[in-house]
């Protein structure tokens, strides 16, 4: 009778939970978009040379793949999200730590970083082109000034919002303070940090795309998609945004399983 | 070292705190007591007398204005504490398994992984055989984490054992069990024990001594449980634990009466007890 129990628990636990099955319920929501797509595009509600059919779009989606054409710019908003959103983590994380951890550290420190998360980094655009140019450091700089604040501000609330009774409990069995901070403090703080860096990995798209758009690049989804635009290629302007979207859609279900990973324990 | 047991011995304890109002509001006056590996000793009192503060005075986690506690025979160079929370939920680390919380003491001391949790595994298959050492600690039951909580103070073979009303987020009928598990677990490792419970029945079948605080956080009264080890819940209904009963009950029905000063009611509730 025990075992039953405890093995009902094991098929429940372990992160099986919130694993979603495969359903065909998951198809029916992109499934009507697309039939909506098709419907505005045969009734003609907008121009159909400006919004073409869904088999038009999927056709020049397929053909940004199997010519290639695609990879060098996937790979560069790849690699600037990447960059930027990376070292704003490791930065992030540890900032947030020494404010969370030290009174005088978060109380001089806050306004400015509640301030600078608060300001659209958009609106910098000019400053960083007119400090950085409009290299690749200065796209990266955004994505990581976009990023950073939020998970320096996240991971301080982890650590303001961990249990005194471990603290404690650990101190009690002889824990240093810097035991105290690794094996409990730290552990702690990282389903707040999570949030912090789920926020963060979202922006940082949106950045290094809106960069490449206006920021005089050269290769990037961003930059790819206002030239089909300026240059009339509509199937390829929707296919990228496409794959933008995608990009972004996987991105998020990556973090999600990592997250699940690291923090599934505190979902309990 | 040696073969004689640990002993404690608390003398002249005070300990106020300021409050934010300015006023000062002193919690223990002059504590004095002898604890000895051979002895359990429940520490009753009424609500907000300080008995937590007096456990975390013990323990070295709160400062106190004066006084000492000594320790004599101790097994380890520096005395070690094995100590019990109320909320086991807030005092384990969820992000461990259940062996992983046993063996975390002795992972500060610097144990290496293989030992630290053979030790661990060892002490959860002679208590509680039947759950998976690998399993996360959340996915225990409320008991059984509690007991996961008993195990680690007891696996650095501590010099003292604190235990501050251990049972209280516990249902009822898993206390009963907890009660045999803390004595046993108190019995293997031969040190004295001080034992805080709202619930009286289950902190005098627990107890060989039992110390009576008052609400001025002054020790007013002791008593002796001479039953005989193992307690078990048969004891309940024994002439000698129901005596204790009394004058425990006595004892709280007094306190309340002179904290709020409804004599009369109290008289009538009291003889209702009897």
């Amino acid at each position: 009778m025990t075992k039953n129990i405890s093995q009902q628990y094991n098929a429940q636990g372990d992160g099986e939970r919130r694993r979603q099955r495969f359903s065909f319920w998951f198809l029916v929501g992109p499934a009507v978009v697309v039939f909506i797509w098709q419907v505005v595009h045969s009734l003609a509600v907008f121009d159909p040379s400006l919004l073409p059919a869904p088999w038009t779009t999927l056709a020049a989606f397929v053909d940004q793949f199997s010519s290639g054409a695609i990879f060098p710019h996937l790979f560069s908003t790849i690699l600037r999200t990447a960059a930027g959103y990376a070292l704003a983590s490791v930065v992030g994380i540890a900032a947030g730590l020494l404010m969370g951890a030290s009174r005088p550290v978060y109380e001089s420190t806050v306004t400015v970083v509640d301030f600078f998360r608060s300001i659209p980094v958009t609106s910098l655009y000019p400053v960083f082109v007119l400090t950085l140019g409009v290299s690749h450091i200065s796209k990266i700089g955004m994505v990581f000034f976009a990023s950073l604040f939020i998970v320096a501000l996240q991971s301080a609330y982890g650590v303001h919002l961990a249990n005194q009774t471990r603290r404690k409990m650990a101190q009690l069995y002889g824990a240093s303070r810097w035991q105290v901070f690794r094996l409990v403090v730290f552990p702690e703080a990282l389903p707040q940090t999570m949030i912090g860096l789920r926020i963060a990995l979202s922006y940082s798209l949106i950045v290094a795309v809106v960069c490449e758009m206006f920021m005089g690049s050269e290769t990037g989804l961003g930059q790819r998609i206002i030239e089909t635009y300026t240059t009339y290629a509509i199937p390829d302007m929707y296919a990228i945004i496409l794959i933008t979207g995608i990009l972004g859609f996987g991105l998020n279900r990556a973090f999600e399983a990592i997250e699940e990973r690291v923090i599934g324990w505190a979902a309990n | 070292m040696g073969s004689e047991l640990a002993k404690v011995a608390v003398s002249g304890v005070c300990k106020s705190f300021s409050l934010s109002d300015g006023s000062v509001r002193t919690v223990l006056r002059d504590i004095s007591l002898e604890l000895d590996g051979r002895r359990f000793t429940s520490l009753i009192g009424p609500n907000g007398c300080g008995k937590s503060t007096f456990l975390g005075v013990i323990a070295g986690i709160i400062p106190a204005d004066s006084g000492t506690v000594q320790c004599a025979n101790l097994k380890n160079s520096q005395p070690r504490v094995g100590y019990v929370w109320q909320d086991y939920r807030a005092s384990l680390l969820p992000w461990l398994t259940a062996a992983e919380n046993v063996a975390f003491p002795l992972r500060l001391q610097g144990e290496s992984k293989e030992r630290r949790l053979a030790a661990a595994i060892a002490m959860m298959q002679e208590f509680m055989p039947t759950v998976d050492p690998r399993k996360p600690c959340y996915q225990l039951s409320g008991g059984q984490q509690q007991l996961l909580c008993l195990l680690r103070s007891a696996v650095v073979h501590p010099d003292l054992l604190l235990f501050d009303e251990p049972f209280s987020a516990l249902d009822q009928n898993r206390r009963w069990s907890m009660t045999t598990y803390v004595e046993r677990i108190w019995q293997a490792t031969n040190a004295p024990a001080l034992f805080i419970s709202h619930d009286v029945d289950e902190a005098i079948l627990l107890a060989d001594d039992i110390v009576l605080m008052n609400a001025e956080g002054r020790i007013e009264d002791r008593i002796q449980n001479p039953l005989p080890r193992p307690r078990h819940q048969k004891l309940l209904t024994d002439v000698q634990h129901i005596k204790c009963r009394d004058a425990v009950i006595a004892f709280l029905l007094a306190q309340e009466s002179a904290s709020n000063g409804k004599t009369e009611m109290i008289d009538t509730l009291h003889e209702e007890f009897r």
